[in-house]
């Protein structure tokens, strides 16, 4: 998709690993756009890539591992990725990110006070304390006060994302990169905390890329949608349009495989993505495990087709799919 | 590549060690007063000693004497240590409490003072320093080994093998010992050199092994008499240095890898 | 008990009795994992488990499995009380973390033959030829046997646990979270096997989840968790509306593809304000013990639950029958 005249966008941004001299590629050349206001969803199973992508979008990964090659823009301004000390201008301040555990993202010897505090003179403190108390109250925490004063090890999964959250907009960034926020909690508080983000894209003015292997919480919160299979994306469009009518056989099969209160047989799509050694090999990723693949399909990788109406899918044929609402009624 | 020449020395160290009377050129205990403080030479490779007995001879079988008698400490404790940790972390309660106070008690005594206390009841001798020393050395690997023991226990493979049916020693054989024995290995390789720099250590004080038989330690103290002729101190120390240095560095090695394999 | 409870009785191959499991908890006091549940299992049937983490599932599961003993209530099997001694080849589960559920030292074949050696007498030929089957069964290539955990991914090494559960020839099968930490693909390929799986060999299953999709998938009937303490039991999970407990209906509700406006209240903004963590476990923690059956304690959910008054402060709900086969312990229904 043409990103250019969006808060954000990557331009054939690419991730490798440096291994023993080689290089793996992780992530092909990806072009990705986030609207203002919006929430673009990237979707994908483990290993995809999504993780990396979104990391190497904040020039988070460290350069002894990895390669990022391309470009990103943000409102129209070049992202500095190779330089650290000039990206700290954006991370943080301009694009903030919440991760998936968010124990992990906490410094345990630290209160949650401190990590609102760090860094601060002491006659700022006063007041960054009754900025962050009111913060937390906007994220519906109970008792911010006492949340100020606990560890993060002492408050559940859900009231730490909270919290992160709060901690990640302080600086009043943006746009949010969400790497799985939901994914470790509890389907109750997963509601609570997605309806939390749709606050904050609606009247919070932010912008949201989510990054997730959930459907659900995809289809919920996302108006753009980018599929990620194998470290390239197989289709984008606009979330409606990919539900109604999947092209690419990747998502026809995420989407049936996910059952929805019916005991109808799931239509599972067989084997698994390729490890990273294989990412490589030439032809459609998906072809070993696409049901309508064919010769093509595995001699070299098929470029994007337009669908219409922005809706992109890069599948050779897919005609053989045609545009047969979703999967199970695809059958 | 410097982990390689660690390893090739301490080999052909052990070996020469091991090969003593094919090796030797001489009987490391029969005096020649004739060829005292005598020069390297042909016949003797190294000299000879204060009495005249060829040094290389000694060093190799007393080579046999310290690694042996530190081989068996280490092994011995290493036996012991690992099986009452064992029973300790997989039993718990009263018997893991027990064991692990009665350890910390025996750990409480200075090492020395333990030796002294066996060697005025027992005599001097080399068996009365290791006795003493087992007294003390199987506490580490007991420790480690039960905690190592119980890490295992909590883990959820033991619980499923448990519902497969597998019975206690069943589960000790087949699952807890193979997980924890690669972690104990880097631990016995570092002991036993302890081991062997702590019975040349006695031997020096005149505890260990009693003379004429050779022994490093031992010969490094009789070499203390004549500061005029330092080989006589300096084979035997070189010996000791080297040994201790291979082991430890095959013992960090042994763990690095193991850490590359967890990670 | 009556003459039609004693013949239920003997149709049921489990029986949980009023069965509760507490720890010491990290400050003082102990927190109750179990409190007091009661359900019974009849032969073939598949009953799901649903509830968020810590709600004391997994803990219900070891109990059942016979791997924790209960602090009190009892489990019968087949009429009788466990023993699971005798039993124990009958009862066999399937962990969360399939990584975490094998020993990494051995190959499949010696995975999967570990309770063929302990409950069956087979020379080595045999086992290596009943291992090649179970592998087969559960949709790996029997040449795969010789390889090592670390070389399978999450998805097949699952296989591989469920085979060997499936190795004792069980007549209950509880399935602790096993498709939690896999790929969706994976997910739907597990489920179409447990699916087959129950259908060929006639299983009786514990499936515990926190994904009521899945659930709604495999299993026969419903019970819901929370706190420690079922909620909810239906027999028929096709019955899923007729959920009458708020905490069943708010997890329904999140399930957004069955339509969240049939259950308008569980997605009001006040609702969400007091639901900041869940409660169950601190709550036990909090009063220093935990309640036994019956003890007059409160509902577990009453801290978060919209519709909570006085009564539901003091008094715990009993699971009562509201229907033929919908049981429900909620003051409000």
């Amino acid at each position: 998709m043409n990103g250019t005249g969006s808060l954000f966008y990557t331009k054939e941004l690419s991730v490798s690993l440096k291994e023993r001299g080689r290089r793996l590629p992780v992530v092909f050349p990806t072009d990705i756009a986030v609207k203002d206001g919006g929430c673009t969803g990237v979707i994908g199973e483990s290993g995809c890539g999504k993780s990396l992508f979104g990391r190497a979008v904040l020039g988070l990964l460290t350069e002894r591992k990895w390669q990022v090659e391309g470009e990103a823009f943000f409102k129209g301004e070049r992202l500095p990725l190779e330089n650290d000390r000039e990206m700290d201008a954006f991370r943080g301040r301009r694009m903030s990110m919440i991760v998936q555990d968010p124990l992990s993202a906490f410094d345990p010897r630290m209160t949650v006070g401190a990590h609102f505090m760090e860094g601060l003179k002491r006659r700022e403190r006063k007041e960054r304390y009754r900025e962050a108390v009111a913060r937390l109250g906007r994220m519906l925490l109970k008792n911010p006060e006492s949340v100020m004063k606990q560890y993060p090890f002492e408050l559940s999964g859900g009231m730490l994302q909270r919290v992160m959250i709060a901690l990640s907009l302080f600086a009043g960034p943006e746009m949010m990169i969400a790497d799985e926020p939901t994914t470790a909690l509890d389907s109750t508080v997963q509601e609570e905390i997605l309806q939390l983000l749709e606050g904050l894209l609606g009247e919070g003015g932010l912008s949201l890329l989510l990054i997730s292997h959930d459907l659900k919480v995809i289809s919920r919160m996302a108006d753009t949608v980018y599929v990620m299979y194998a470290g390239r994306i197989v289709e984008c469009g606009t979330m409606e349009e990919v539900q109604r009518a999947p092209l690419h056989p990747y998502t026809v099969g995420l989407f049936s495989s996910r059952p929805a209160f019916s005991k109808e047989r799931l239509l599972a799509m067989e084997g698994r993505p390729p490890l990273l050694e294989g990412l490589s090999e030439p032809g459609c990723a998906f072809a070993p495990r696409c049901p309508s693949a064919g010769e093509a399909c595995r001699k070299e990788v098929p470029s994007f087709g337009a669908a219409g109406g922005g809706h992109l899918v890069r599948c050779s044929r897919p005609e053989a799919w045609g545009a047969g609402g979703r999967g199970r009624e695809a059958q | 590549m410097k982990f390689r020449i660690y390893l090739i020395l301490l080999a052909i160290l052990v070996l020469a060690c091991l090969s003593a009377p094919v090796l030797a050129p001489c009987d490391p205990n029969q005096a020649d007063p004739t060829a005292k403080f005598a020069e390297a030479s042909r016949e003797h490779l190294l000299g000879t000693d204060y009495l005249g007995r060829d040094l290389f001879s000694r060093v190799l079988w007393g080579g046999r004497n310290t690694m042996g008698y530190a081989v068996f400490v280490a092994s011995v404790s290493a036996l012991v240590g690992i099986s009452l940790g064992m029973l300790s972390g997989f039993a718990g309660g009263p018997l893991d409490g027990f064991l692990m106070k009665g350890s910390d008690v025996l750990r409480s005594f200075p090492g020395i003072v333990l030796v002294l206390i066996v060697v005025s009841i027992r005599g001097v001798g080399i068996d009365s320093v290791c006795l003493a020393m087992l007294f003390t050395r199987w506490i580490w690997y007991a420790r480690m080994t039960r905690n190592l023991t119980r890490a295992q226990m909590g883990r959820t493979s033991v619980l499923a093998s448990r519902i497969c049916g597998s019975g206690r020693l069943k589960i000790l054989r087949r699952h807890i010992l193979p997980s924890i024995l690669p972690e104990l290995l880097p631990v016995f390789s570092i002991d036993f050199g302890s081991a062997l720099l702590a019975i040349s250590g006695y031997s020096f004080l005149g505890l260990g092994i009693l003379p004429p038989e050779a022994e490093w330690g031992m010969m490094i103290n009789d070499g203390r008499n004549y500061m005029g002729h330092p080989e006589m101190m300096f084979w035997p120390g070189l010996c000791v240095v080297l040994i201790v240095i291979g082991v430890n560095a095959l013992g960090d090695r042994l763990r690095d890898r193991l850490e590359e394999r967890r990670s | 008990m009556d003459t039609v409870g004693k013949k239920e009785e003997t149709a049921s191959l489990l029986e949980v009795r009023g069965v509760g499991k507490s720890y010491r908890g990290r400050k003082r006091g102990r927190i109750a994992a179990v409190r007091g549940v009661c359900f019974s299992l009849k032969r073939g049937r598949c009953l799901g488990v649903v509830g968020e983490s810590g709600c004391g599932k997994s803990t219900l599961c070891r109990i059942i499995a016979g791997i924790e003993k209960p602090d009190f209530g009892e489990i019968r099997y087949c009429g009788v009380p466990a023993d699971y001694k005798k039993d124990r080849q009958k009862i066999q589960m399937v962990f969360q973390n399939s990584m975490d559920a094998v020993n990494l030292h051995l190959n499949a074949e010696k995975i999967i033959s570990e309770p063929l050696e302990n409950f069956f007498s087979m020379d080595r030929e045999g086992r290596r030829r009943e291992a090649s089957r179970l592998m087969e069964l559960v949709g790996l290539s029997p040449e795969d046997m010789g390889k090592y955990p670390k070389q399978f991914s999450g998805g097949q090494l699952q296989r591989i646990c469920i085979a060997r559960a499936l190795a004792a020839k069980p007549e209950l099968l509880i399935l602790d979270e096993p498709l939690s930490s896999l790929d969706v693909s994976v997910q739907a390929q597990l489920l179409n096997l447990l699916k087959d799986l129950q259908e060929q060999l006639g299983l009786t299953c514990i499936l515990v989840s926190h994904d009521l999709e899945a659930v709604y998938y495999l299993a026969d009937g419903l019970a819901v968790m929370y706190g420690g303490a079922l909620v909810e039991t239906l027999s028929d999970i096709e019955a899923l509306s007729c959920l009458r407990h708020p905490y069943a209906r708010k997890l329904l509700s999140v399930c957004r593809e069955h339509g969240a406006e049939d259950f308008p209240f569980a997605r009001n903004k006040e609702h969400m304000h007091k639901s900041g963590g869940f409660p169950g476990a601190e709550r036990g923690a909090e009063d220093g013990e935990f309640p036994g059956i019956g003890e007059a304690r409160g509902c577990v959910y009453a801290g978060c639950c919209p519709e909570a008054d006085e009564v539901c402060l003091w008094k715990t709900p009993e699971l009562s029958d509201r229907e033929p086969g919908h049981r429900v312990a909620c003051h409000h229904v």
